[in-house]
């Protein structure tokens, strides 16, 4: 169901929330968006597993936040709605990336109206992402058939040659740079990337989109007024 | 009528010349090999022809004119020795298309386009794979791809069988010579001896950025030039190059046959 909603809306829902997170001030409110982001997160397919062992990654840039937070009278509570926040930001991202491709994410992105600049620059990052890691893992792979061992790394040598492996990735890209750069011209680039276009919004696509503007309308009328559960 | 005509054309990177004063002619619908040595200037050259590089003197012209960007673009298409090099976006059919966006053709027209060329060159099942995924071979017939979907007329490869096994090779070729009896010219840079002497009509050789001859491949077999060059023999060639006469050295494999018969029958 969520994942054939057009990527313009489905992008506008996620944003949409996050960007609104902050104006909400009762815990009931984050409640009920925690529970609305559970159920995307069903209908999505998405293994809850795998979720939350995701999740478990990026704990530690949650208990920063919290420390700043007092620990007394209303600070649990504070605290509480921070985790919150950072739980729905995080699962709506979630959602949003496992159901789109980076095309669709890019293409979406650009029709909403962001920077082309970015997108171009996204675009050949997530190409070159996969390059680079390979190469890397190919230059560590040469570096270990002659004794390099990246455990040791402590050592002095070994540290020496890592940071040779990285100073000659760095160079190799910045290399393949200027060749992908003349490859580009040599087909037109005029410093604008192009893309295929997607299927128009249709009905459904539209309804949603509505359905969701009053929902929040509505959710966010009732914080203000503090009249949830 | 001449696909491509150079004249005096002079390039230097910082002062140091790269291209000396090259005058050449490639006729339309040839096949034309370009070698020499690496640093002999080949990659300069073809750079050249496609309007990326601008000659210090000299000039360039493509069927007798000098075409503006777009035009020089469009008529002459490159495909480049390392295809991490040029498929450069997410998916085959984005990359494919990259060069008819920029031509300014509508999503519709690049669709039809893109499906078309992948179903000529046997690869409409890589459509939606991920550039990164697929095998050396197959990034390859991609890029060619790129180049072949904005329909060039004369098509400039560099070192385009380096790094493939036989089969793709012969894919490879295959491919390319059904462009050339499409009427396409063809302009291909490599090291490989063999293979210029089997496939180019005609070879030009580059030595410190000069233009050592333009001629018949049938030069290939003229040992003292190539030692000049900095290249060598067809193994072919080189294999009969002591029992044979001077103009009778064979030059391809079919060549080296059809000597060794009658060698045997004597």
């Amino acid at each position: 169901m969520w994942g054939i909603l057009d990527i313009r809306i489905r992008i506008l829902i996620v944003f949409g929330i996050i960007f609104l997170l902050p104006f909400f001030h009762n815990l009931e409110t984050f409640l009920v968006i925690l529970g609305l982001s559970f159920v995307l997160l069903f209908i999505s397919g998405i293994n809850i597993k795998s979720f939350f062992r995701s999740f478990t990654y990026i704990v530690p840039f949650l208990l920063i936040p919290l420390l700043l937070v007092p620990f007394y009278n209303s600070g649990y509570t504070r605290a509480f709605i921070i985790i919150l926040k950072f739980v729905i930001s995080y699962m709506l991202l979630y959602i949003l990336i496992f159901n789109s491709s980076e095309s669709e994410m890019l293409y979406g992105l650009r029709k909403l109206g962001f920077p082309k600049i970015f997108i171009d620059i996204m675009s050949i990052f997530f190409r070159y992402i996969d390059l680079l890691t390979d190469k890397s893992k190919r230059k560590l792979i040469a570096q270990k058939s002659r004794l390099f061992e990246l455990r040791s790394i402590l050592k002095r040598k070994n540290s020496y040659s890592l940071s040779a492996v990285i100073t000659s990735l760095l160079m190799d890209s910045f290399n393949r740079t200027e060749r992908i750069y003349i490859a580009m011209l040599s087909r037109g680039y005029k410093g604008e990337l192009y893309y295929k276009d997607f299927k128009k919004l249709n009905g459904r696509d539209v309804t949603v989109l509505f359905m969701f503007v009053i929902f929040l309308v509505f959710l966010f009328i009732l914080d203000r007024r503090g009249v949830i559960l | 009528m001449n696909a491509v005509e150079i004249r005096n054309l002079s390039f230097a990177y910082n002062q140091n010349y790269v291209l000396d004063d090259i005058t050449l002619e490639v006729k339309k619908g040839s096949k034309l090999a370009i070698l020499g040595p690496n640093g002999a200037g080949k990659t300069t050259l073809i750079l050249h022809m496609n309007g990326i590089l601008k000659p210090k003197s000299g000039e360039v012209r493509i069927f007798g004119e000098i075409p503006d960007k777009k035009e020089v673009r469009r008529r002459v298409g490159i495909v480049f020795q390392d295809p991490d090099d040029q498929v450069f976006l997410k998916t085959v059919f984005e990359d494919v298309a990259f060069g008819l966006f920029n031509l300014g053709m509508t999503s519709a027209q690049v669709e039809e386009s893109v499906c078309r060329i992948l179903k000529e060159l046997r690869i409409e099942h890589l459509k939606d794979r991920n550039t990164f995924k697929l095998s050396y071979g197959q990034k390859k017939k991609v890029a060619l791809a790129g180049v072949l979907v904005m329909e060039p007329d004369i098509i400039i490869l560099d070192e385009p069988t380096a790094f493939l096994d036989p089969s793709g090779q012969d894919d490879m070729l295959r491919i390319i010579d059904k462009m050339n009896e499409e009427g396409k010219t063809i302009i291909m840079t490599t090291h490989d001896m063999d293979l210029a002497a089997e496939w180019a009509d005609e070879v030009v050789i580059l030595k410190d950025g000069k233009v050592l001859v333009k001629d018949e491949k049938r030069i290939l077999t003229d040992k003292k030039l190539m030692q000049k060059a900095g290249l060598r023999l067809p193994k072919i060639s080189e294999l009969f190059y002591d029992f044979c006469h001077k103009e009778r050295i064979p030059l391809t494999l079919q060549e080296g046959i059809i000597t060794l018969k009658e060698m045997v029958e004597r």
